[in-house]
């Protein structure tokens, strides 16, 4: 069994705790940590769309921030930023946080973002795409998805707490909604 | 309520000056005197220091640190001159926070950079000609100054109304606009404009920036349209319901855009991104109400 979550130390003069870290992911950039004192963000989720992965176990944790479904529009920047689509940036994580002692059965799944404009017509229906990509790619590879937070028309910032693995999310006007 | 009543409210927006604004004409001119002007750069000092800052940055890799003016002009040239005339006389204006659209400071500003560095991009894939990327450039960096008027009005009730409208009745933020105030931020920011006296093309796109009606023959609002909706995507746009948009088929088809186009602008989308954030770090000195949140 793993080791008990050491609980938030009350900051005081008499109380000598290290600063939470924050590590924070880019568009088109993955981060996978076992430092379970650190929390992983991502900023303003538009139509692009953030996967957190978690092993509650192993308290291994990543996240990717991915702008695009597919990458074979681009094979010259697949092969320099992986992270920027789906198809390319999904499997590096995984594979980044088997790496770190994840094991694929233990594996939470949350999947964040793929804002829609209005339009009926669905032109920019990029959000639509990406969302559909990562639901795609884990039912081929028979993994669950755990909670999702998808559509709508507002950008997204989220946190995976490496503690816990509480995933929570800012919304304009609402900071701190779980998911 | 109409746009005239709302401005009249905001009595805290300042037109560019004289100065930068004969600087935007010289620098629009294609037979520009490079003396008169570095004669006008020189004559202000935060524009003199920030174009040799601009100068000796990274990007420009010199050898040799620039020291005067003249040849800071010549290396960085007339294009990008424009863009930090711009960036200068308007990051005051439209860096701070916006309550109304729950921006913090410096997030429309940011947004309104992308979108400014994204339309020369989607003027050169929809073969337009590059000559009009300056005004394009313009026009992209002001499209959304009308936020800047509805976004600090005293009146928490209007956004809460606006806000219902678009999350109970499915409205477009700029219809629930609309409705709540009598006008939209796209109206107030052309008649801003207009009273700031800036070319009429350029007030004329802002205004219509939501429904660029390319059918006109002026496509100078779709570029701005779709720059906007691409600089949406890739996270260039916390606040309030900013995807609550209608987008414009017409618009992409008017510049005869296809699906791949459109992405592959979407990751030149991030690169402009990236570029905004330096140029916020250039012009982090000079301008102290900077949003402590990132973009990512």
């Amino acid at each position: 069994m793993s080791a008990p979550v050491p609980a938030a130390a009350p900051r005081s003069p008499w109380v000598a705790a290290p600063k939470p870290k924050a590590f924070v992911v880019g568009v088109g950039e993955m981060l996978v940590s076992n430092d379970a004192s650190a929390r992983i963000a991502t900023y303003s989720l538009g139509s692009c769309v953030g996967v957190t992965l978690y092993d509650p176990v192993a308290r291994v944790g990543g996240l990717l921030h991915a702008m695009l479904p597919d990458s074979t529009i681009s094979a010259e920047r697949a092969a320099e930023r992986p992270n920027m689509f789906v198809d390319s940036g999904l499997p590096t994580m995984f594979h980044a946080v088997y790496a770190l002692g994840a094991v694929r059965h233990r594996i939470v799944v949350k999947l964040i973002g793929g804002a829609e404009f209005l339009d009926e017509k669905k032109i920019f229906n990029i959000g639509q795409r990406n969302v559909d990509a990562v639901i795609v790619m884990l039912a081929r590879n028979g993994v669950k998805l755990e909670a999702r937070a998808t559509g709508g028309h507002e950008s997204r910032t989220i946190h995976l707490h490496l503690a816990t693995g509480q995933v929570t999310m800012d919304l304009p006007g609402r900071k701190g909604v779980t998911l | 309520m109409n746009a005239a009543i709302l401005l009249g409210k905001s009595p805290n927006l300042k037109p560019p000056s004289a100065t930068v604004m004969r600087l935007l004409m010289l620098l629009d001119a294609p037979d520009a005197d490079l003396d008169e002007v570095i004669a006008i750069v020189g004559r202000d000092a935060v524009l003199s220091a920030k174009l040799l800052a601009v100068c000796n940055s990274a990007g420009y890799g010199l050898a040799h640190p620039v020291a005067s003016l003249d040849q800071a002009v010549l290396y960085v040239g007339f294009g990008e001159m424009h863009r930090l005339v711009m960036a200068l006389s308007l990051g005051g204006t439209m860096a701070g926070a916006l309550p109304g659209y729950d921006m913090v400071a410096g997030e429309l500003w940011r947004h309104s950079l992308v979108t400014a560095l994204l339309s020369p991009r989607v003027l050169a894939r929809a073969g337009l000609p590059a000559a009009e990327g300056p005004i394009a450039y313009t026009a992209a960096l002001v499209h959304d100054i009308g936020k800047t008027v509805i976004g600090q009005l005293p009146d928490p009730e209007a956004y809460a109304a606006i806000r219902r409208l678009v999350d109970e009745r499915g409205h477009s933020l700029l219809e629930a606009e609309h409705a709540v105030l009598g006008c939209d931020h796209a109206e107030i920011g052309a008649r801003l404009l207009q009273q700031w006296r800036l070319p009429e093309i350029i007030v004329e796109a802002v205004a219509a920036h939501h429904d660029p009606r390319p059918e006109t023959g002026r496509l100078l609002a779709s570029v701005v349209h779709v720059a906007d909706a691409l600089a949406h995507q890739c996270g260039a746009s916390p606040g309030l319901d900013s995807f609550a948009v209608v987008h414009h088929e017409s618009a992409i088809s008017a510049l005869q855009l296809t699906a791949s186009d459109l992405e592959a602008l979407s990751l030149e989308a991030v690169d402009c991104l990236e570029k905004a954030r330096q140029q916020e770090n250039l012009n982090h000195a000079a301008s102290p109400a900077r949003g402590s949140k990132g973009v990512a």
